[in-house]
């Protein structure tokens, strides 16, 4: 699987991070990394905690880090997340709505992780 | 800290990236390292140490604004108060933050903003472009001193005062100097031997005033000073010798002072500030030094204030003509009246023409004034015709600008003549003290009047400024004794300077009048001495038009018709 099969497959934004990281090498190196961070048991731990500010922080973390991968469906979702939680901004939506974009954050960044466990082991 | 803090290298510049997440550390770190030694933090406060630590090689810091503990804002809030890291550029890198956040980092002093996801030549090129920048204007700083004088020059001055204001809250005073004849005079000595003055008041500038933290040049030959507040009335005793005496005495040098300054006031408007208070004292031969304090500033506000409204005023109408009547020394009757000028303010209310009169003169809006009062005169006196009052002839004042107006004669003319009135009906008042500079030009419009029939009164003789053959020149028919004459006649109870004025009028076939007259007693004694006409508050105050009618018909009725003619 070439890098940009991957990214087709994980719907990334190949092109995008052409931009941001300019060999196929070196995207490899960091979306290999993506499976090692930990930036989205923060996220869980939050939700589990409904603690609003950690929430807001781990999400837009979140939403930077995977819009430098080229990530781009899970940066959207995370931005959401981020948004709804911002500190000294009022919630405009309700729990179960926001709920099922978390839930639609977690489901998807599973689906990518595992696909890119895979790419790896085919390495 | 982090282990991963690679020894600082020379040739490379350094970049601080302060960033929680580890994932976008690192691509920052693969993405930059070719080009800059990277000093890595994961959180605001470790940036913080690392920027101490290494301020003197850091070049620039990226920083995110979302972490646990320091944030960005907390990050650069801290920043400012940090000695030598104040001007560290710093890039702050948003996953499309809010415009509210962006700006509270442009106000705690970011250069700029990176979006994730970064786009890798984008960012080098910024980063790069933000080093340069602060590279050449430290530069500046290094070389920019002025070679003539030794101060610093007019950019590096200013920076570094707008630096000192914003990082300390202690007192300063602001100065600036100005040779208020260079031109002329470097015409006469030469370029060298002026050069060779500027510098040697440069440094003694430097020397002689207290307290001075630094000097700039603002242009040729204005200087501007920043020193430690100084209380008391020092500044015109110390300036006006701080050349001592081998220095040509013709130059002529003048300051302007702007005590406690605004450390929220760019150092632009400072320098506007001292340099307008030396406009001020320019003409004043007598003052070294002119302080912009708040009763200045507050006079600076009134005088703009005032400009702003003019043009409106005059479309409006507020400008009111008043008439101040003249009497006859001997006769109890009105023959003619002074027209003046009165400013009914929408906001500031009464303004008294010596307030807004030598404003306009100096910005050149009485000549526009003027034009305006010859025209009221000229509806009044319709007016009064149509109605059947019997109208005295209207003195009408001329400035020395006026005379400038192309045809100034002409327009006159023709304008007493749209409204169809004799020409007998206006005195035209000259002032002896605007023949300063084109007395032929003035004489020969005072003569065209003169020749259609207009009088020519000379207003204020004897304020001091008398040259006999202006007499003559102009063609004065009617000699108005200037106020202070009549008052130091009054408190010396001499009158011999006023009698001497009536005789040289009289023998030159010109008629008198004396205004500001207040007394009894003055008119008594102008009557004895044989003065024809009476101005003054002894007879009345300045009329607005609705007053000057009723006073009109009063006096009519008590006298004979064509009264003036027989007078004039």
């Amino acid at each position: 699987m070439t890098i940009q099969e991957l990214y087709d497959a994980i719907e990334g934004n190949y092109a995008g991070i052409k931009r941001v990281l300019p060999s196929d090498a070196l995207i490899q190196n960091f979306i290999l990394k993506f499976l090692e961070d930990t930036t989205v048991e923060r996220l869980a731990k939050a939700r589990d905690d409904q603690d609003a500010s950690e929430l807001f922080e781990a999400a837009h973390a979140l939403k930077g880090i995977c819009a430098n991968l080229g990530l781009d469906a899970l940066s959207r979702l995370a931005s959401v997340v981020a948004d709804e939680y911002r500190p000294q901004k009022p919630r405009t939506m309700s729990d179960e709505a926001i709920g099922a974009y978390l839930d639609e954050f977690e489901e998807k960044y599973r689906k990518t992780v595992d696909t890119i466990a895979k790419f790896k082991a085919s390495l | 800290m982090q282990a991963s803090n690679p020894v600082i290298s020379s040739e490379k510049k350094t970049l601080l990236i302060v960033e929680d997440s580890k994932m976008n550390r690192e691509i920052l770190k693969e993405l930059l390292s070719d080009d800059f030694n990277i000093l890595l933090a994961h959180n605001g406060l470790v940036g913080l140490d690392l920027m101490e630590e290494h301020k003197k090689s850091i070049s620039i810091v990226l920083l995110d604004i979302f972490m646990p503990e320091c944030t960005g804002f907390d990050f650069l809030e801290r920043k400012q108060t940090m000695r030598g890291c104040q001007t560290i550029p710093v890039i702050v890198m948003t996953a499309s933050n809010t415009v509210e956040d962006e700006i509270r980092c442009l106000e705690l002093g970011a250069s700029d903003f990176i979006s994730k996801p970064y786009n890798t030549e984008v960012m080098k090129n910024r980063i790069r472009s933000i080093i340069n920048l602060r590279e050449t204007s430290s530069m500046l700083n290094r070389i920019e001193k002025d070679r003539l004088t030794g101060l610093y020059s007019k950019e590096v001055f200013l920076h570094k005062v707008s630096n000192i204001l914003q990082t300390t809250q202690d007192s300063y005073d602001l100065i600036c100097s100005d040779i208020v004849n260079f031109r002329r005079m470097s015409e006469r000595y030469g370029e060298n031997k002026s050069d060779l003055f500027l510098r040697n008041l440069a440094q003694s500038l430097m020397k002689g005033i207290p307290d001075i933290l630094l000097g700039g040049r603002i242009s040729t030959d204005i200087f501007c000073f920043l020193l430690r507040h100084q209380d008391g009335d020092w500044a015109e005793a110390t300036l006006k010798n701080v050349l001592g005496k081998d220095h040509p005495a013709s130059f002529i040098i003048k300051y302007g002072l702007v005590p406690n300054v605004d450390h929220a006031l760019p150092p632009k408007t400072l320098t506007n500030h001292a340099t307008c208070a030396i406009k001020n004292i320019k003409g004043r031969f007598d003052a070294t030094v002119g302080i912009y304090d708040e009763e200045f500033h507050k006079e600076q506000q009134r005088i703009a204030y005032i400009e702003e409204g003019m043009l409106e005023g005059l479309k409006n109408r507020e400008f009111k003509v008043y008439y101040q009547p003249k009497h006859s020394a001997t006769e109890d009757v009105i023959v003619a009246a002074e027209a003046l000028v009165r400013w009914q303010h929408p906001k500031l209310g009464f303004i008294g023409p010596n307030i807004f009169i030598p404003l306009f003169e100096r910005n050149g809006f009485i000549t526009q004034l003027d034009l305006y009062v010859w025209e009221e005169v000229c509806r009044e006196i319709r007016h009064c015709i149509e109605v059947g009052f019997s109208i005295v002839p209207i003195s009408v004042n001329l400035s020395r600008l006026d005379f400038d107006i192309p045809n100034l004669a002409e327009k006159i003319i023709a304008l007493v003549d749209k409204y169809e009135i004799d020409h007998s009906f206006f005195h035209v008042e000259v002032t002896e003290s605007m023949c300063t500079d084109n007395v032929e030009q003035i004489a020969e419009t005072c003569k065209k009047l003169h020749d259609a029939g207009f009088l020519i009164e000379l207003d204020d003789f004897g304020s001091g400024f008398t040259a006999l053959s202006y007499l003559s020149q102009l063609n004065v028919d009617i000699l108005k004794l200037d106020v202070s004459l009549m008052q130091n006649a009054k408190e010396t109870r001499n009158y011999s300077l006023v009698r001497y004025a009536i005789l040289l009028a009289e023998s030159m076939k010109m008629k008198t009048v004396a205004e500001g007259v207040e007394v009894e007693e003055q008119a008594a004694a102008l009557r004895v001495l044989g003065c024809d006409y009476i101005q003054g508050y002894y007879y009345s105050k300045p009329l607005p038009q609705e007053e000057f009618e009723p006073y009109l018909l009063e006096y009519e009725s008590s006298k004979g018709e064509d009264y003036f003619n027989r007078i004039f």
